[in-house]
């Protein structure tokens, strides 16, 4: 056996332990969801082939497509303002300044904390009597409702943001960081304004960045379940029903039809495999 | 061939191979088609018998306590072991689906929710002995038939939880509307609101739910729908849905006004369209409304948080009211020792006094007893002076419940659909398109009725 054989066997054994946990934990129970879309069954009973009828409930249901408009909005306008959010901060906090260790820290605490924890403190936040009403009586401004049905898609959107844009931050930090300072100064001895050294240096070093964290980033906050489900419960009405909080219900509340709601996962899938496969490739996978 | 596209096919083709695995093994390991669960048969004798409960955690701590002393006392005399789990009320539901799914049930449940979920489904014990030694008779009908399906029992129901309106005396004195209580009509609700709203500086008529994610929005309405003449089901079938039929439909409109014209009119908190079940709660014990309708568990918060407001507050039942109790004892098919789970339950409910005692006047009567008998104990102590905050006799008060907050009606039976419309808050989100956004309510309920329709067709099959 030749030694490169040799090293490539070890590496795929040090690999399947891995591969066994996919296997179990990924694999089957794939297997299994996809093979329940395809039949009925009701709770504590065997399941019955249907054929399509659950894709064909899903395609002429409005709230179906209710969801997925949602789950785009709440993705999209959180990740677009979590990005911009966050490289503004790492720019200005990747210049020297007394305080920039503590303001590095600081900025990162929404992140830490855990994500039922920002609901609770929104919760009280969001509240008529609470914390940003009060702050807009103390302007003289009107208060607001926050989760209405006209504001409630908007609330859990400023909730998102706050939570996530350290991460982006934290990323855009380390990718700036990795730029060398030759490049700046040659671009201030050839007279570059500010601007130009950020559109033609800044931006195109940490692009691969920018992309991948945006791509996890739009993965993890499409599956964002917590935060929508302690604060709003996918409601007023629909106002917030994203494809997480739908499949639950669907499965757990509305119906209890699990294979309806393993229809609804199996219709969701592709998108999220889509941004895997663009994540790995940023990643140079 | 490229290195690269080597490397790729190499890849891809691993991918496809634990793929193929995975599906492979799941066939080869899915088990083959079971009927319907049956209990097995015990193990021998000289194995301990163990019997896994499950719990609802209660919001009166000493209903919990009393529960376990019960569990615990029986499992001594039985020399049987006990695994007691205590689950909060929204999640109870969802672990027991996921639990039936997974097929490993607990054996009792006590004081847990949905029940026709599973008994409609056959995998709950039979229990018309239980029910029987413990004097039918004893029991009220209104509960009896909350537990019964196709002729048999299959539960039993803990308590009554009857749904006060909770009152601020001292406002009602200060708008000299002493004479409105106890409610004549249901119309008199919207009244009372009017005639206190704001006669102290901030505290509004009334405490609506009016939110989506809380029980408490369904029932508070479930008064007006029913108590106007509306209609749910008459049978399990999509015939049986006459929600949209005249006069039901009608019923139903006027419902949607009350609540409409107490939101609008603003005699509610603007925020209640987002309360949860304990919003009103925090409300009225923080001073903020004048009134709302709640189980008693509010009265039994006053009593250690608010003393000063639990001294002035009154307790009425509306003249149509809901009971919340769905609270049940049940059993599990898929246990091994169904004849001890049996005797378990009769064990909870065989000292009447006691339960009454240790389960109901424990919890500051947030729970009324299942029993005639203890109830005629409750009414005489009442009549001696005893229960100051009830405005009327509790044992007369039942009798204005006419709806049951999970039972479909006029059908009056707990049904699969009224459980998971009730667990899924679709109703709430029938009431705020109605009442909050102001849609037109025929469209509202047009829309419901076929998906009440749609629901029952899937569950019942026509």
């Amino acid at each position: 056996m030749s030694v490169r054989l040799k090293e490539t066997l070890y590496k795929w054994l040090y690999a399947l332990p891995t591969l066994i946990l996919i296997f179990f934990i990924f694999i089957i129970p794939i297997t299994y969801e996809i093979w329940l879309s395809f039949h009925t069954k009701v709770i504590g009973g065997e399941p019955v082939f249907a054929g399509l009828h659950n894709y064909q409930r899903l395609f002429t249901s409005e709230t179906f497509y209710k969801t997925i408009l949602n789950t785009l909005i709440y993705s999209f306008s959180s990740v677009f303002v979590k990005a911009v959010i966050g490289l503004a901060v790492a720019v200005l906090l990747n210049k020297q300044f007394w305080g920039r260790g503590f303001l590095r820290g600081f900025s990162i605490l929404p992140w830490a904390f855990p994500s039922f924890v920002c609901a609770v403190l929104f919760w009280f936040n969001y509240d008529y009597r609470g914390m940003f009403n009060f702050i807009l009586k103390s302007l003289g401004l009107q208060p607001i409702q926050w989760m209405s049905y006209e504001n409630a898609m908007f609330s859990v959107i400023l909730l998102n943001i706050w939570h996530g844009w350290p991460f982006f931050f934290m990323g855009y930090l380390a990718g700036l960081q990795a730029i060398p300072v030759d490049l700046y100064e040659a671009a201030e001895i050839d007279g570059a304004s500010p601007l130009q050294k950020f559109k033609d240096i800044t931006l195109p070093s940490i692009k691969p960045v920018i992309y991948t964290v945006m791509l996890l980033s739009l993965m993890w906050t499409m599956g964002e379940f917590t935060q929508i489900y302690m604060t709003t419960g996918g409601g007023p009405i629909d106002a917030t029903l994203t494809i997480p909080i739908e499949t639950y219900k669907i499965a757990f509340q509305t119906e209890v039809n699990m294979p309806l709601a393993a229809a609804y996962s199996v219709l969701t899938l592709p998108i999220y495999l889509i941004l895997i496969y663009f994540t790995l490739k940023e990643m140079g996978e | 061939m490229s290195i690269k596209t080597n490397k790729t096919t190499i890849a891809l083709g691993v991918i496809l191979v634990v793929v193929l695995l995975g599906v492979v093994f799941f066939f080869l390991t899915r088990p083959p088609a079971q009927p319907t669960q049956q209990p097995t048969t015990p193990p021998a004798a000289t194995t301990r018998p163990k019997l896994v409960i499950w719990g609802r955690a209660t919001f009166t701590p000493p209903q919990m306590y009393w529960v376990e002393k019960k569990v615990r006392e029986w499992a001594d005399k039985n020399n049987v072991d006990v695994e007691i789990t205590w689950l909060a009320v929204a999640d109870i539901g969802k672990k027991l689906i996921a639990a039936v799914e997974a097929g490993n049930p607990p054996d009792v449940v006590i004081n847990g929710h949905p029940v026709a979920i599973f008994a409609e489904k056959g995998l709950l014990v039979p229990i018309d002995d239980v029910v029987k030694k413990l004097n039918e008779s004893d029991i009220y009908e209104l509960k009896l038939k909350q537990c019964s399906w196709g002729g048999h029992y299959y539960c039993i129901s803990t308590m009554f939880e009857a749904t006060w309106l909770h009152v601020r005396w001292d406002i009602v004195e200060k708008a000299n509307a002493q004479d409105l209580f106890p409610l004549k009509t249901l119309d008199d609700f919207y009244i009372a609101a009017k005639r206190l709203h704001q006669v102290e500086p901030g505290v509004y008529g009334v405490g609506l739910p009016l939110g989506l994610n809380g029980y408490d929005t369904w029932w508070t309405f479930l008064h007006f729908w029913g108590g106007y003449g509306g209609g749910m089901l008459t049978e399990r079938s999509v015939k049986g849905v006459i929600m949209d039929k005249e006069p039901y439909r009608e019923a139903l409109k006027k419902a949607f006004e009350i609540e409409r014209k107490i939101w609008t009119e603003g005699l509610t908190p603007p925020d209640s369209d987002q309360w949860v079940d304990v919003s009103n709660n925090n409300a009225f014990i923080q001073g903020k409304i004048a009134m709302t309708m709640n189980p008693a568990s509010i009265y039994y918060a006053l009593m250690t948080q608010n003393p000063k407001l639990a001294a002035v507050t009154k307790l009425f039942l509306l003249p149509v009211s809901v009971d919340c109790g769905d609270e049940s004892v049940f059993i599990f098919k898929t246990t091994k020792y169904p004849e001890l789970a049996k005797d378990l339950v009769y064990y909870l409910f065989a000292d009447k006094e006691d339960y009454r005692k240790g389960f109901c006047e424990a919890s500051a009567l947030y729970a009324l007893p299942i029993f005639k008998s203890q109830m005629a104990v409750i009414s005489k102590d009442w009549k001696a002076g005893k229960y100051p905050q009830f405005g009327e006799d509790p044992a007369k008060a039942l009798d204005k419940i006419k709806f049951m907050e999970t039972a479909a009606f006029p059908l009056g039976e707990r049904t699969t659909v009224s459980e998971t419309f009730r667990e899924g808050f679709t109703w709430n989100e029938m009431i705020q398109r109605a009442v909050i956004k102001g849609e037109n309510f025929d469209t509202v309920i047009d829309t419901y009725a076929q998906k009440l329709r749609d629901e029952v067709k899937r569950v019942y099959g026509g």
